[in-house]
């Protein structure tokens, strides 16, 4: 608790910091306006329900976005994500609820009448009768600007994505790599407020995505944007966000930090969309001192995790841990608070690290992961060894959905 | 060797149902008119031996050509075709816009049914058809009738008979050429382009003209194309609804024909249509192969 309140205290002062020039480092670096009571949200959901016949996309949603955040919409396919950044984008309108874009009620405004928001599409629309250059200049011409300061405009949209040199090009003479950067580029030329981003970089293969994922924070840093992104790649959103929102059947299931999220999910379904975890049903046997023992496979095994709050006796639980805070050895540990003997059924050699499958007593698989620090491994743990899994209570949390 | 079978039959398919008839309409335009059968000179004669043959070509002249050039007749003849088509196909871009619109924005299990209710007058034959509108078009027609009995009109509209019933037949007959090119390049254009419009502050009216009407550009000039083409030459839709003062080639050529019997002029109006005709054509081809190599 003393934690959060130093970097609540501190956030308070950095943004003054932050709002002279670009962001410097990674979202980590105390840029957490979310935690100041006294800013207020450049984007805020508001109840927002939205149906299509019987279907519900998405389901009372309240959120609340902020200036220069980079913001994910994570969640599988079909929970919503989409359809909450149409809505902001203008392209649905909610059946019930309120979008407010720094402080105007936009609910009911049609795209093209919220010039603070342009949006980058996932197939990425771009006019196939337009060059590069003209794709680029399209929202500049609909507002009216000078021939002279459309052309700047462009120029300098296409050398942020270092497109220059495809400025003559129709779109289907392009690679989808810079198919992707024109598209950014024609959003960003219009200098939005609020960048809406979905799927962006979606059809890209997996060395290209990584590349531009960095080229999207570093657009993003240097325009001082705010960028909202629905994506399905937890990756992405792990490395690109200051913020993630994971949702569920047009829920929000959760809303934190890259690292809230991994260290402290909120639910089962939060700690196995973020990362791989391992987890262990039983139910809460006693409290005591802020700890729980929670007795799994029949009171077999008694485990012993920070009790959160509102958990009582007897209650049906799930302990979760991630793979890479398992310790998993061949000798009986001594003296750790948390073991569970089992059977090593695959190991899975990834050069820097190994996964480890055991199955437990209960015949239940639990992955451990060990760093392959030193070259020569004294005793290498192979398939039908019997091993041991071992971890401390601060690895395990407790969750109660 | 098996490409060049496969290449081989539209190309025989082409000599026989169009060179070799072309080539046939072209010998008789260079003839002379007679009263015999066939009712031209000369006629080609195997017996008369290298002589025959030679004696047979310097018989061809252009006599005819020159003929309908010199004749203010032709000349306003065409001119007119060229006119009334122009402008029936430009009418007919105007109906079939909205409704080829309309089907490729409909819910993707309409579009099949629709398609099908465009093509379905295709069924009765295009004669009946067009006589059907001379019962609606009459004084006394359906139309007139309707307009009479719910009081919008005290006199019957006269369009029988003239040019403005020849525009209403050529828009009716050739609705379905027009409206199948730009449905099938409305359709393939994504939605999400007119979105993107949207979102980058263009409203629909101005993203028709800016989106949406250059994309479907291709369907657009096959579709006036398809149409301009045949209703320059058309014979029975001037014939049945139009006037006598509606002046179209087909007409003339219909005359020339089997009024005067005169076949090697008519065959030289025939010939020059053709001509006329081709400068559209070769356009049309052009774009359908620049179309296929764009790959879209």
């Amino acid at each position: 608790m003393a934690a959060t309140e130093t970097t609540a205290a501190a956030s308070a002062a950095v943004p003054q910091h932050v709002r002279a020039g670009p962001r410097s480092a990674a979202p980590q670096s105390g840029f957490a306006p979310w935690k100041d009571p006294s800013k207020t949200p450049i984007v805020r959901f508001e109840n927002v329900t939205k149906t299509f016949g019987d279907f519900v996309a998405v389901k009372d949603c309240t959120l609340d976005i902020y200036e220069r955040e980079f913001f994910s919409l994570l969640g599988p396919s079909g929970c919503g994500k989409t359809t909450l950044l149409r809505m902001l984008a203008g392209f649905e309108k909610p059946t019930s609820g309120r979008i407010i874009v720094e402080g105007v009620d936009v609910t009911d405004l049609a795209p093209y009448d919220r010039p603070n928001i342009n949006m980058m599409f996932q197939s990425y629309a771009l006019f196939p009768h337009m060059t590069v250059e003209r794709n680029v200049g399209f929202g500049l011409r609909q507002d009216g600007m000078d021939k002279a300061d459309i052309e700047a405009r462009v120029a300098e949209a296409m050398q942020m994505v270092e497109l220059t040199k495809f400025a003559k090009r129709k779109p289907n003479q392009l690679s989808g790599g810079q198919q992707q950067r024109v598209a950014l580029a024609r959003a960003i030329a219009k200098k939005p407020r609020i960048m809406l981003l979905d799927e962006p970089l979606g059809a890209l293969d997996k060395r290209l995505r990584n590349q531009a994922q960095f080229e999207l924070m570093r657009i993003q840093e240097v325009t001082g944007t705010t960028f909202i992104i629905v994506t399905h790649d937890q990756e992405e959103a792990m490395t690109v966000s200051s913020r993630i929102a994971v949702m569920d059947h047009g829920e929000l299931v959760q809303v934190a930090t890259p690292g809230d999220i991994y260290e402290a999910p909120q639910s089962r379904y939060c700690a196995n969309f973020i990362g791989e975890v391992n987890t262990f049903e039983g139910s809460v046997d006693s409290i005591a001192d802020g700890m729980a023992d929670i007795a799994w496979a029949g009171g077999k095994n008694v485990f012993k995790a920070r009790a959160p709050d509102g958990i009582t006796k007897g209650q049906q639980v799930w302990l979760a841990i991630r793979p890479e805070k398992i310790r998993i050895s061949l000798d009986p540990p001594s003296g750790s608070v948390n073991s569970v003997a089992g059977t090593v059924n695959d190991v899975g050699y990834l050069g820097s690290i190994s996964h480890y499958h055991v199955v437990v007593e209960n015949g239940q698989r639990i992955t451990a992961l060990r760093a392959n620090s030193s070259s020569t491994v004294e005793r290498p743990i192979s398939w039908e060894d019997k091993a041991w899994l071992e971890w401390p209570a601060e690895a395990g949390i407790i969750l109660s959905r | 060797m098996r490409r060049w079978y496969v290449i081989a039959v539209p190309y025989l398919w082409l000599l026989v149902f169009f060179l070799v008839p072309f080539f046939i309409v072209f010998r008789i335009s260079l003839s002379d008119v007679a009263t015999a059968m066939p009712p031209y000179v000369p006629n080609f004669d195997l017996a008369g031996g290298l002589a025959g043959i030679k004696d047979f070509f310097s018989q061809l002249d252009w006599e005819n050509y020159i003929f309908i050039f010199s004749d203010e007749l032709y000349y306003s003849a065409y001119w007119s075709s060229l006119k009334i088509a122009g402008i029936a196909t430009f009418l007919t871009l105007l109906v079939a816009y909205p409704v080829a619109y309309g089907m490729a924005r409909a819910p993707k299990e309409w579009q099949a049914t629709l398609m099908m209710l465009v093509i379905l007058p295709f069924w009765t034959s295009f004669l009946i058809r067009v006589y059907a509108w001379i019962g609606i078009l009459k004084n006394e027609g359906l139309l007139n009738l309707f307009l009479t009995s719910t009081g919008l009109i005290s006199e019957p509209l006269s369009i029988m008979n003239s040019t403005t019933a020849v525009y209403i037949g050529i828009v009716y007959s050739y609705l379905p050429f027009m409206i199948l090119p730009l449905y099938a390049s409305l359709e393939k254009i994504n939605p999400s382009l007119l979105e993107a419009a949207g979102d980058l502050g263009c409203p629909p009216w101005k993203a028709f003209w800016q989106v949406t009407f250059p994309l479907s550009l291709p369907g657009v000039v096959a579709g006036c194309l398809l149409v301009f083409i045949p209703a320059t030459g058309e014979f029975v839709i001037p014939d049945l609804l139009g006037g006598s003062d509606t002046l179209m080639i087909g007409k003339t050529l219909w005359s020339e024909f089997f009024n005067n019997r005169d076949w090697p002029v008519a065959s030289a109006v025939a010939v020059v249509l053709l001509l006329v005709l081709v400068v559209p054509i070769v356009l049309f081809q052009r774009m359908q192969e620049r179309q296929q190599e764009a790959g879209r």
